[in-house]
C-alpha cells in the first residue's frame, strides 16, 4: 500500500513535468501546424543559464525567474528569425529546421558550458515531509514540481480562455486568414505563442534537472516522453495534452519500479501504440490528423 | 471614398482582373455583380490586402491602400466578410464578435454585442455555443454582424445572400440601408444574386472575364434588359 502511494505521487510529479512539455509543443502544433524537436533542447538550454546565474551567486529564485524569462526570448527569436522565413513553404521545412536546431543546440552547449556532466540544486528538500512523526513519501520539491506546473498551466488556461490577447492568439491560430481581417497581427501572436511555449519547456527543464543531472542531452528522454504525452492527449487538446503527459509520468514510474531499463522502452511502445490504435490521441475534438 | 484604378490582378498566367477601375461613393451601397469567375471576389480579396495586385492603385480617401497588408487596412476602418467561411468555427459564437468589435475604433465590446444581438436576436441565444454548430445561414448572420462589430466605415460583403433565407437577406438589407444613411456606413457588396444586390444598390458594377463591362446607377442597370440578359443571365 505504501509502495504504491509512493509511485502514484512519484509518478504525478514526474507527470507534471511531461505535461509542460507536452502543452508546448501542443501550444507550437495549434500555432503553427509543425512539431517543434528543439522543444527539450531549447528547455536543456534555459537550464544551462539558470546554472550558470546560480554560479554567479545569485539565488535559485532569480535562476528560476531569469530561465523562465530567457525561455520566453529564445521562443520568440526562434520563431521571428528562423521559422517565420521558411513557414510559408512546406512544414516539413520548419520541421526539418527544429531538428536542425537541436541538433544545433546539442552542440553547441559543451562548447560554451562544458559537456560534463552538472548537478543542478532543486528549489526545496527533497526528502520527504514530516507530519507528526510519520515520514510521507511526498517532498517539498514535488510539492513545488507539481504546484507550479499546475500554476503555470492555469495561468495560460486563464490567458487563452479569459483575455483579449488570448483570444486573438486562438483566432490567429484557428483562422489566420480572418484573423487578419479583423485587424490581428497574426505574426505576433506567433511569435507570442512560440514565446510561451518555451516558457513552459524551460519550466520541465529547471525542474527535472536536479532529478536527472545537467548535460546537453539530459532532455532528450523527456522530450519523447512530453512529445508522447501530447500524442496520446491529441496534439491539438491543451487539456488533453495535460492529461497526457500525467498518465506518461504513471505509467512510467510503474514501468520504471519493475524494471528501470524498460522506462524508455515503455515510452516508445506507448506512443506506437496510440499512433497504431487511435492516432487523433484520447481528447481530440478532430477525427484526423496529418504529421 | 474607394477608388480602384486600373488594378490588375494575376494569379501566375491567368488574368483575374484586367485594368479595372471604380469607385464606390461614401454612405452608398455599390453592387459588384457578375457571373462565376468574373473577378468579384479577387476584387474585395484585393482590397483588403488578402491578394497583391500587379498593377493598379487602391485608394482609401487618397491614401494608397494597395501594398498594405489586411491587418492593416482592417485598422483603417475597412471590415471584409469573407464568402462562405467567414467565422471562426473552434470560437464561440461571442467570442466571434468579440474578436470583430477588438477591430472597432470607438465603441465598446458590450455596446457591440448588444448592436449585433438586436440585429440578429437569434445570436442571442446561441451566443455561448460553438460557431461550428450554426446552420449556414445563421453563420452568414455572424459573419455580417462580426463585420459590423467593428464600426466600420467600408464593409466589403462577398455573397452575403449565400446560405441566406430570402426574408432574412431583405431584413439584412434593409439594416444595411439605414446603417448607410444613420452611421454614414459605406458598402461594396458582392453578389450574383443580381436581382437582389439591385434593389438595394445605390449604385453598381458588372464585371466579366476581369473586365468593368458597366458602372452606373443600379436603377439604369436593372432596366438595361440586353446587359442583363448577356451578363448576369437574366
Amino acid at each position: 500500500m505504501h509502495t504504491l502511494l509512493v509511485l502514484i505521487i512519484e509518478g504525478l510529479v514526474q507527470g507534471a513535468i511531461y505535461a509542460a512539455l507536452a502543452l508546448a509543443l501542443v501550444l507550437i502544433w495549434r500555432a503553427t501546424k509543425v512539431i517543434n524537436f528543439a522543444q527539450g533542447a531549447m528547455a536543456m538550454v534555459t537550464t544551462y543559464v539558470a546554472l550558470f546565474v546560480i554560479q554567479l551567486g545569485l539565488s535559485y529564485w532569480a535562476a528560476f525567474a531569469i530561465a523562465l524569462a530567457f525561455g520566453f526570448l529564445l521562443g520568440a527569436v526562434v520563431e521571428r528569425v528562423l521559422v517565420r522565413p521558411v513557414e510559408s513553404a512546406s512544414p516539413f521545412n520548419v520541421v526539418i529546421l527544429t531538428l536542425g536546431l537541436y541538433l544545433f543546440l546539442e552542440a553547441v552547449v559543451p562548447m560554451i558550458f562544458g559537456g560534463s556532466i552538472r548537478s543542478f540544486p532543486p528549489a526545496f528538500a527533497i526528502t520527504g515531509i514530516e507530519v507528526g512523526k510519520v515520514q510521507v513519501p511526498l517532498s517539498g520539491f514535488d510539492l513545488f514540481t507539481f504546484g507550479s506546473v499546475l500554476v503555470v498551466v492555469l495561468l495560460l488556461a486563464a490567458l487563452f480562455q479569459r483575455t483579449n490577447l488570448g483570444l486573438r492568439m486562438r483566432a490567429s491560430a484557428f483562422s489566420p486568414e480572418v484573423a487578419r481581417l479583423l485587424g490581428i497581427r497574426v505574426g505576433r501572436m506567433l511569435t507570442t505563442g512560440w514565446a510561451l511555449a518555451a516558457v513552459l519547456g524551460a519550466l520541465a527543464g529547471i525542474l527535472i534537472a536536479p532529478t536527472l543531472l545537467l548535460q546537453p542531452t539530459y532532455m532528450d528522454e523527456v522530450f519523447i516522453f512530453g512529445f508522447t504525452g501530447a500524442i496520446v492527449g491529441g496534439l491539438d487538446s491543451p487539456w488533453g495534452s495535460v492529461v497526457g503527459g500525467l498518465l506518461m509520468g504513471l505509467v512510467l514510474t510503474f514501468v520504471g519500479y519493475v524494471s528501470p531499463d524498460l522506462e524508455t522502452l515503455a515510452g516508445l511502445a506507448i506512443l506506437t501504440a496510440i499512433l497504431m490504435v487511435r492516432p487523433q490521441g484520447l481528447f481530440s475534438g478532430h477525427r484526423e490528423r496529418r504529421v | 471614398m474607394l477608388d480602384v484604378s486600373d488594378l490588375t490582378v494575376a494569379y501566375g498566367q491567368a488574368v483575374a482582373l484586367d485594368q479595372v477601375s471604380l469607385t464606390v461613393p461614401e454612405r452608398s451601397i455599390t453592387a459588384v455583380l457578375g457571373a462565376n469567375g468574373a473577378g468579384k471576389t479577387t476584387l474585395v480579396r484585393t482590397i483588403s490586402g488578402l491578394v497583391r495586385g500587379r498593377g493598379g492603385s487602391v485608394r482609401l480617401d487618397g491614401l494608397d491602400i494597395s501594398r498594405l497588408a489586411p491587418e492593416r487596412v482592417a485598422r483603417l476602418g475597412i471590415a471584409h466578410v469573407p464568402e462562405g467561411h467567414g467565422v471562426v468555427t473552434e470560437l464561440s459564437v461571442e467570442e466571434n464578435l468579440r474578436l470583430g468589435s477588438m477591430a472597432s475604433r470607438g465603441g465598446g465590446v458590450r455596446q457591440a454585442l448588444e448592436e449585433s444581438y438586436e440585429l440578429f436576436p437569434r445570436l442571442r441565444s446561441r451566443r455561448r455555443l460553438s460557431a461550428a454548430s450554426l446552420s449556414g445561414g445563421e453563420r452568414q448572420m455572424l459573419a455580417i454582424a462580426r463585420g459590423l462589430a467593428a464600426h466600420p466605415r467600408l464593409l466589403l460583403l462577398d455573397e452575403p445572400s449565400l446560405g441566406l433565407a430570402g426574408q432574412v437577406l431583405q431584413q439584412i438589407m434593409s439594416k444595411l440601408r439605414s446603417l448607410v444613411a444613420d452611421r454614414g456606413l459605406t458598402v461594396l457588396l458582392i453578389e450574383q444574386n443580381a436581382r437582389s444586390a439591385l434593389s438595394v444598390a445605390d449604385d453598381a458594377v458588372v464585371l466579366a472575364l476581369g473586365q468593368v463591362v458597366a458602372h452606373d446607377r443600379a436603377a439604369k442597370l436593372a432596366a438595361d434588359r440586353d446587359l442583363l440578359g448577356t451578363y448576369l443571365g437574366f
